[in-house]
């Protein structure tokens, strides 16, 4: 009591006007919301993308499937490793995968950074042209085409997360990455179980990590 | 008496309910809708859908839509009133033919969508859907590859109501567009149609003599395309890109007259539409709203593991 009416029950008043100040000028949206709304609301896929990535992506890549272990796989069975590890839309003959791994730059161009592993015939081709295709997208597994009564809605969704790799997350990697660097990765890759090419993983970047760099790029 | 009668009555009626299940002494009847029977790709769409619902114990009706709405709304109100008992569809419009699929719905015959979509996830039961974007994605890469990164084209596009139009025309362009020695000297729709494209490429070529390459958004197309091109003398310059993976121009891709195409899969969507009615019909009632089919993408190099609208 002789708190309260001290000073403290003035402060408590300041505090609960300013959380009250706080909610109303804050809107909260849900990860989810984004994807179900009204048929006649827009949809702003690169808010959804920018969302998503910060959300949901970045911190889902800790769980990603190493990229070895992932090779291993996809070498003694495409459809069991996707069935495991990856995900597919609809009726097709391709798969994606969240990877992630750790190896040595062996050449850099405009295109793409080759990484080697010691030990191992695979190499990891981290993609840092022009990015296409719906690898990240269709990776997640979360986005599913069923919530987008337009399928262009769903189709720029891809776009919208090629843009943030393009933008985010290649530019200042390429400026510093050079040959014989260790690099550490996370991203999307497919696997087309109908022309399968297994000594060598194509990435779409998320995240790249030059160790011993203070650098991250996402 | 009385007794006799009601008893009678009973069984007429039980056996009357009977009469239009699969099982029963007439099959139950599914139309297949399809939005113009003067495209071959959409022939075997048709013909295989019902095939495929004949063989399931159904009687099947192929519906001729004529790339009409207004056509396809009439088909829909005989189809309601004659007591169909499942719609496999193939629309002329993504939004105008919603209204058909939602009073279908409400009569209480569940539509199955063939590879157009309608812009709405509670009108149909299920949609199995080309993915026409990620297949344009594709071809877009492969035609900037051919053309080196420059080059100037023109562009055929489809019936501009239908998704897989715009689709196609963004997926390419979400690719191509991104280079800036390819040039864009021209875009018309020539509705599908080949004979429409032969005269739009022949109108196009007064105006653009110099094209390195056209690009289609259907085979029908294509070969529209390559025919005025023959015509001026110029089919050997000139790079010819389709989507569809129809017969004439996957020939054509082996003779080294078209480019590339997307291979769509027809049969496999048909099929899958047919299979899906019965299992409805039979109680079904958990289907994905959307099953994309995936494209792939055919050219020379790959094309001898192709068949006509499918895969050897």
């Amino acid at each position: 009591m002789n708190g309260l009416s001290g000073g403290l029950f003035p402060k408590l008043i300041v505090l609960a006007l300013f959380a009250l100040i706080l909610s109303l000028s804050v809107t909260f949206k849900r990860l989810d919301d984004q994807t179900r709304r009204l048929p006649d609301e827009a949809f702003d896929a690169h808010e959804f993308a920018r969302l998503y990535w910060r959300e949901k992506l970045l911190p889902d890549m800790e769980q990603a499937v190493e990229v070895q272990e992932l090779h291993r796989c996809v070498s003694e069975d495409v459809r069991a490793a996707a069935a495991e590890y990856g995900h597919t839309l609809g009726i097709a003959s391709v798969h994606a995968f969240l990877v992630r791994g750790e190896g040595l730059v062996a050449s850099v161009s405009k295109e793409k950074v080759d990484l080697i592993f010691p030990g191992s015939d695979l190499k990891v081709s981290i993609r840092t042209g022009l990015i296409f295709g719906n690898a990240i997208r269709d990776a997640t597994g979360e986005i599913d085409v069923n919530d987008y009564p337009s399928s262009r809605d769903f189709n720029n969704i891809s776009s919208a997360f090629n843009q943030l790799v393009q933008t985010e997350v290649i530019p200042s990697f390429m400026e510093e990455v050079r040959r014989g660097l260790r690099v550490r990765f996370a991203g999307a890759c497919e696997v087309d179980e109908d022309n399968l090419e297994l000594s060598t993983l194509s990435v779409v970047p998320v995240r790249l990590e030059i160790i011993g760099s203070k650098a991250r790029f996402e | 008496m009385r007794a006799a009668l009601l008893i009678f009555l009973f069984f007429a009626l039980l056996a009357g309910s009977c009469s239009t299940g699969k099982n029963g002494d007439e099959p139950a009847r599914i139309a297949v809708v399809i939005s113009t029977l003067n495209n071959p790709w959409f022939v075997v769409l048709g013909d295989a859908a019902t095939e495929r619902a004949r063989d399931l114990g159904y009687e099947a009706v192929l519906f001729d839509s004529q790339n009409d709405n207004a056509k396809e709304t009439e088909h829909f109100e005989n189809i309601m009133a004659a007591g169909y008992s499942a719609i496999l569809f193939n629309p002329t419009d993504a939004d105008g033919s919603i209204s058909n699929v939602e009073r279908a719905r409400d009569a209480g015959i569940p539509t199955f969508c063939m590879d157009r979509e309608i812009n709405s996830t509670t009108a149909a039961v299920s949609q199995i859907l080309s993915d026409n974007y990620s297949g344009c994605v594709a071809m877009g890469q492969y035609f900037v590859e051919r053309l080196d990164r420059k080059g100037k084209y023109v562009e055929l596009l489809g019936l501009v109501g239908d998704n897989n139009t715009w689709n196609r025309s963004r997926g390419f362009h979400s690719v191509v567009d991104q280079f800036p020695g390819l040039v864009m000297v021209a875009q018309q729709s020539a509705d599908f149609d080949r004979n429409k494209a032969m005269e739009v490429m022949e109108s196009l070529l007064q105006a653009h003599p110099d094209i390195d390459a056209v690009f289609c958004g259907n085979d029908a197309m294509a070969m529209g395309a390559y025919q005025a091109l023959a015509a001026a003398g110029i089919a050997d310059r000139v790079m010819v890109f389709g989507f569809d993976g129809a017969a004439d121009v996957i020939n054509a891709i082996r003779e080294g007259k078209i480019e590339a195409t997307g291979m769509q899969f027809p049969r496999l969507m048909a099929q899958r539409a047919a299979e899906m009615a019965d299992q409805y019909l039979e109680g079904e009632r958990e289907f994905s709203q959307k099953i994309p089919v995936a494209v792939e993408l055919v050219t020379a190099y790959k094309v001898e593991r192709y068949i006509p609208y499918g895969k050897k």
